[in-house]
């Protein structure tokens, strides 16, 4: 379906109820292809927001389900999901199948983005062990955090992309074969170096404390803040900063990681280091999780959730910590004994990372399917 | 003899020999030993006429001892007692127990009234606060925030410091009595009481440290819940960065509950020591007790040792009591605090 990441072609559609109804669009056309018609029936509403809303739709010829999110469109403007979105290839990101715009009859312009459809998020997987009192088990933790933190590799180090609004609603689970899914690029951006970006971006919970006091040059650094978050809530069961406000929201970090010192403070927005606030003492992080949790997944959720963007771990990095040694052993298998989705088969994303890195990512017996023994050589 | 017949039946009254064993008695009875001495160089007969009924001077009789060490004028008179020495010493050695405790005791109240005073000082410096709702956003307010938790745990752990010594020094007087394997290197106990002090009525509250913090997390997410949507809105409103007068107003109330919090871990601390306290004032007691009994053994013990050994020295320590003794058994001072 690459060769449909074209621009889209207008359908005409009067109508803006959802459910039922049926969208037509052409694709192809181009370079000789044949055009043909593709006919999409809307079955419910997944999602809405202040962008548009989500809905589940079946393609009528191929019997396939897909998401279709229908934003306005500026017609000034380019879709910036839109750009980030056509170059995105990777298992642990949602993939663009279509898309195309619509009318409606009072002139506006909406664009469909047709996504391939993973009927599960973190979100949902989350309230459903919170609803029945249990925690996730470690080894779903393990499984999703790291798949996260792949797609974040590759959306941070590939795509140079900030995903900026990290959460459990946006990590799309299958249920069947538990592969994790990044969606929703409507808040994400290329982020340039020495340029300025807004900082009222990302949802309270899951937001660095950098945006929180302002920052406007901060780096893909805020994802991995993000991701912390949904890991501590996946070992919790409950977000771990649940703030009501910009204000509180910092509160809540401050309970757990301490006052930030000056020097911290200045690494986060230099703005605030004339102000003087009352020495808040630290949480520590193992009274934080229960007394049972492996001392490695209270050391990776410290590594993440650091007041120092530049301390924090990068992705890859993230990938390689001791907390996911699990999922490289060679029989490591899902609980009811079907295999892992597929967590080895790196690319583009670790091009660039030391020899040692790369070693400790890719697991010996996958080296040696692979034939690469150099890598155990050059690693050590 | 009516003296001695006498003095038997003040023996056989228990009460009234332990009694004689305070502090002042003890001192008196030098006094009275010293006077009684200088009454020793009339003849024995004057001496039956002048203290009739002092045949318990044999103890203030080893009190002269010591004085006649010093003063050589009494000097002749140290022949005429041999159980003197023992009497001094058990004298001695309980007067130095009795102030001894005492001292423990004041120094146990002391802390008690230090103690209450603080949390008093503390409440106060709360009520204050809540008192001062919606402060004007200012940095400059010392005088709201003069605990901070460092402080509060400091002059924590300084009072039960010092309480935990005080305890220790108790013990140690009382372990000859009731438990002598508690005597330890002084500071290798200091330790383990401090560490006691500290974990005992912490402890439970470090146990439910977690659960209280995923409680209190809990609540607020309902909170949240009810206020507002499931799902976390993209925030839109601030979009310069958190105010920091805002930021520090709210850290400074939590800092308030986390001193009210610390408040109440030191008042189930102070309820602790008071336990304790009370504990050591029964022990006390109970020890006052056992010195009397002891009291009251000891002399007749040695007497009888004396008797069978030389019975003429008996007879005549049975003679040689002193009025002034008899006349200070009637001012027994009660030691009950």
């Amino acid at each position: 379906m690459a060769d449909d990441k074209e621009m889209p072609a207008a359908v005409v559609d009067g109508h803006d109820q959802v459910t039922g109804h049926i969208i037509s669009t052409t694709i192809g056309g181009k370079n000789g292809e044949p055009k043909q018609t593709i006919s999409y029936m809307a079955e419910r509403v997944v999602g809405t927001g202040s962008f548009g809303i989500v809905f589940q739709a079946k393609c009528l010829e191929t019997g396939e389900t897909v998401a279709i999110k229908k934003v306005l469109q500026d017609r000034r403007y380019k879709n910036r999901e839109l750009q980030l979105m056509r170059v995105m290839d990777h298992p642990n990101v949602v993939c663009l199948k279509h898309c195309f715009f619509s009318t409606t009859s009072k002139d506006e312009l909406f664009l469909n983005l047709v996504m391939e459809y993973v009927p599960e998020s973190l979100y949902r997987v989350l309230k459903h062990y919170s609803t029945a009192n249990q925690r996730m088990p470690l080894v779903y933790v393990k499984l999703y955090m790291y798949q996260i933190f792949r797609g974040l590799a590759y959306i941070h180090n590939v795509a140079g992309v900030c995903h900026r609004d990290l959460k459990p609603q946006n990590l799309l689970v299958d249920p069947l074969t538990h592969q994790v899914k990044i969606c929703d690029f409507g808040s994400a951006k290329q982020l340039v170096k020495g340029e300025a970006n807004i900082s009222y971006i990302c949802s309270r919970f899951y937001r660095a404390p950098e945006l929180i006091f302002g920052a406007t040059e901060y780096t893909t650094s805020i994802d991995i803040w993000s991701a912390g978050c949904v890991l501590a809530e996946l070992l919790l069961g409950q977000p771990l900063f649940p703030g009501e406000n910009a204000v509180d929201q910092l509160v809540e970090i401050i309970k757990v990681l301490g006052t930030p010192t000056r020097e911290e403070i200045r690494c986060m927005n230099p703005h605030y280091t004339d102000f003087r606030f009352p020495q808040i003492k630290a949480h520590p992080w193992h009274k934080i999780f229960h007394k049972r949790m492996p001392p490695e997944a209270i050391d990776f959720a410290s590594r993440l959730l650091q007041y120092s963007p530049s301390l924090r771990c990068t992705a890859l990095e993230a990938c390689a910590h001791p907390f996911f040694d699990e999922l490289r052993e060679p029989n490591a298998r899902l609980p009811n004994g079907r295999p892992f989705p597929p967590l080895f088969n790196f690319k583009q994303e670790v091009a660039g990372a030391s020899p040692e890195l790369v070693n400790k990512l890719i697991p010996d017996h996958i080296k040696r399917q692979l034939g690469l023994s150099f890598l155990n050589q050059s690693g050590t | 003899m009516q003296g001695s017949g006498h003095s038997r039946r003040r023996r056989g009254d228990g009460c009234t020999v332990v009694e004689c064993y305070t502090p002042g008695r003890v001192v008196s009875r030098w006094l009275s030993g010293l006077k009684s001495s200088k009454g020793k160089r009339h003849t024995v007969e004057e001496e039956q006429e002048d203290d009739p009924i002092g045949y318990q001077l044999a103890p203030i009789r080893c009190s002269t001892k010591r004085l006649n060490e010093t003063s050589p004028e009494t000097n002749g008179f140290e022949s005429q007692s041999r159980e003197a020495p023992l009497e001094m010493g058990i004298g001695s050695f309980l007067l130095y127990l009795v102030v001894a405790s005492k001292t423990e005791l004041d120094k146990m109240a002391n802390l008690r009234m230090q103690m209450e005073v603080f949390l008093q000082h503390a409440k106060e410096q709360v009520q204050k606060k809540d008192s001062q709702q919606n402060p004007p956003l200012s940095s400059n307010e010392p005088s709201c925030y003069q605990f901070s938790p460092q402080d509060i745990s400091n002059l924590a752990s300084s009072i039960f410091q010092e309480s935990s010594t005080s305890v220790l020094q108790e013990e140690n007087t009382e372990c000859e009595v009731s438990k002598p394997e508690d005597c330890h290197q002084g500071t290798d106990h200091n330790s383990k009481l401090k560490a006691e002090v500290d974990r005992l009525p912490l402890d439970e509250i470090e146990e439910d440290r977690h659960t209280k913090y995923q409680i209190q997390r809990q609540r607020k997410l309902k909170d949240n819940e009810v206020t507002k949507s499931n799902v976390p809105e993209m925030v839109t409103d601030e979009r310069y960065g958190v105010c920091p007068y805002e930021l520090e107003k709210k850290l400074h109330e939590l800092l308030e509950t986390r001193q009210q919090e610390e408040l109440l871990k030191l008042e189930t601390a102070l309820s602790r020591v008071q336990r304790r306290l009370h504990e050591k004032e029964t022990e006390v007691s109970w020890w006052k007790d056992a010195a009397r009994l002891l009291a009251q053994r000891v002399p007749e013990s040695s007497r009888s040792g004396l008797e069978w050994c030389n019975p003429e020295s008996y007879t005549d320590s049975e003679r040689s009591i002193p009025r002034s003794f008899k006349a200070f058994s009637k001012h027994r001072m009660s030691f009950s605090r």
